[in-house]
């Protein structure tokens, strides 16, 4: 089961841009793209320079006015999406 | 096999393309058709329904370290060697040969595909885009007009140029990320436009690119207006309105993802929100000089 301490890792055929505060994700296995905006493309930004999840979230939580309830619900169900789209694996 | 100058480097085809004639041919004596023997690699080829010759077709592009093998039903494959210099013709389908040593030429439905995905495909491989664009300069300034089809590309470029701006490009506009700015190349066949209207004829091979445009209709009532457009927006704009994807492998399409965001970076970008109507041109214009 997911959790915000699951160790989660980008494969390599995951393909990525960050633009502005926006991030571009192409999966290079099913050639599909995937757009990330503002927060989420913040938490893909720590997960690429290897922060772990929860070390992702703490600093949302930092950066961004949001219940940490809310956030978590939030981070969770994101990371569920990339997983489900093979743009993040459990290790 | 004839070679056209296009988009800053020599392009071999398997004939003469008479579209292409403007481009300089420099040999078209034989016909090119490949002399190795080709197995499509193991791998699926991308498979991609493209409109060819008045009927909607599948191509199939077989990717290999060779290069890429170009198969659509009814016509002949095409092969295009890495680098994208050389566009050959595995197996002859209709070739019509006039007398007398006249040039050797290619079908409707082979030449749709020469000039459509085989071209573009070559092009990607040198890492240059085709944008689904019109585009025009003014003074120093060369802007893309990108947009779905119908948001009045075209109808904007053949305004602006017969109202003292130069048109770079109507349907197609090939664009590269050089080390300082990004390039767009003149030297590509506009299609829909006659021989005497290519801007070829006036311009150089490439112009920096300064502006983006994406156009999005209006209620026909309204007034013109022109807003910034963020660079996340431009990515989807490029990745959106780019020719040939469908039929890119993933690496293609990686490169290509790298571009967008290279252009997002660098080119201020605007919404032109307009209605499709005749006497809102001139404020279009306006908005345009200002931003020149």
């Amino acid at each position: 089961m997911l959790t915000l301490d699951s160790k989660l890792h980008i494969p390599a055929s995951v393909s990525f841009s960050v633009v502005g505060q926006d991030a571009f994700l192409l999966n290079t296995q099913t050639n599909k793209y995937f757009a990330l905006e503002k927060v989420g493309a913040r938490l893909w930004e720590f997960l690429n320079e290897g922060k772990q999840l929860h070390e992702g979230y703490r600093k949302l939580l930092e950066e961004y006015q949001v219940e940490a309830v809310q956030l978590e619900k939030d981070v969770l169900e994101l990371i569920n999406q990339l997983k489900e789209n093979g743009l993040v694996e459990i290790v | 096999m004839a070679t056209y100058q296009l988009v800053g480097a020599n392009i071999s085809f398997p004939g003469r393309v008479e579209e292409l004639d403007i481009f300089g041919v420099k040999d078209r004596d034989n016909l090119s058709s490949l002399a190795v023997s080709y197995t499509p690699p193991a791998t699926l080829p991308v498979r991609a329904k493209n409109w060819m010759d008045g009927e909607e077709r599948e191509l199939e592009a077989w990717y290999s370290a060779a290069g890429i093998l170009l198969k659509t039903s009814g016509a002949s494959d095409f092969f295009i060697l890495p680098g994208g210099l050389s566009i050959s013709e595995i197996n002859v389908n209709v070739i019509e040969q006039a007398g007398g040593g006249s040039p050797l030429r290619i079908n409707n439905l082979d030449r749709s595909i020469l000039l459509g995905p085989a071209l573009i495909l070559a092009l990607a491989l040198r890492g240059i885009w085709s944008l689904h664009a019109s585009a025009v300069r003014f003074g120093e300034q060369t802007i893309v007009f990108l947009g779905e089809s119908g948001q009045g590309k075209s109808t904007l470029a053949a305004y602006l140029s017969a109202s003292g701006w130069q048109r770079v490009a109507d349907d197609i506009l090939p664009v590269s990320c050089a080390a300082d700015n990004i390039l767009a190349w003149t030297h590509f066949p506009q299609l829909k436009l006659a021989p005497e209207e290519q801007p070829v004829l006036n311009l150089p091979d490439s112009l920096p690119l300064n502006k983006i445009c994406l156009l999005t209709s209006a209620a026909p009532d309204s007034a013109p207006r022109l807003e910034k457009l963020s660079a996340g927006d431009v990515v989807k704009a490029l990745l959106s309105h780019t020719a040939g994807t469908q039929i890119f492998d993933s690496g293609l399409l990686a490169q290509h993802l790298q571009f967008a965001a290279q252009v997002a970076r660098k080119i201020p970008a605007y919404r032109l929100i307009h209605p499709h109507r005749r006497d809102a041109l001139p404020l279009v214009r306006e908005f345009l000089e200002k931003i020149c």
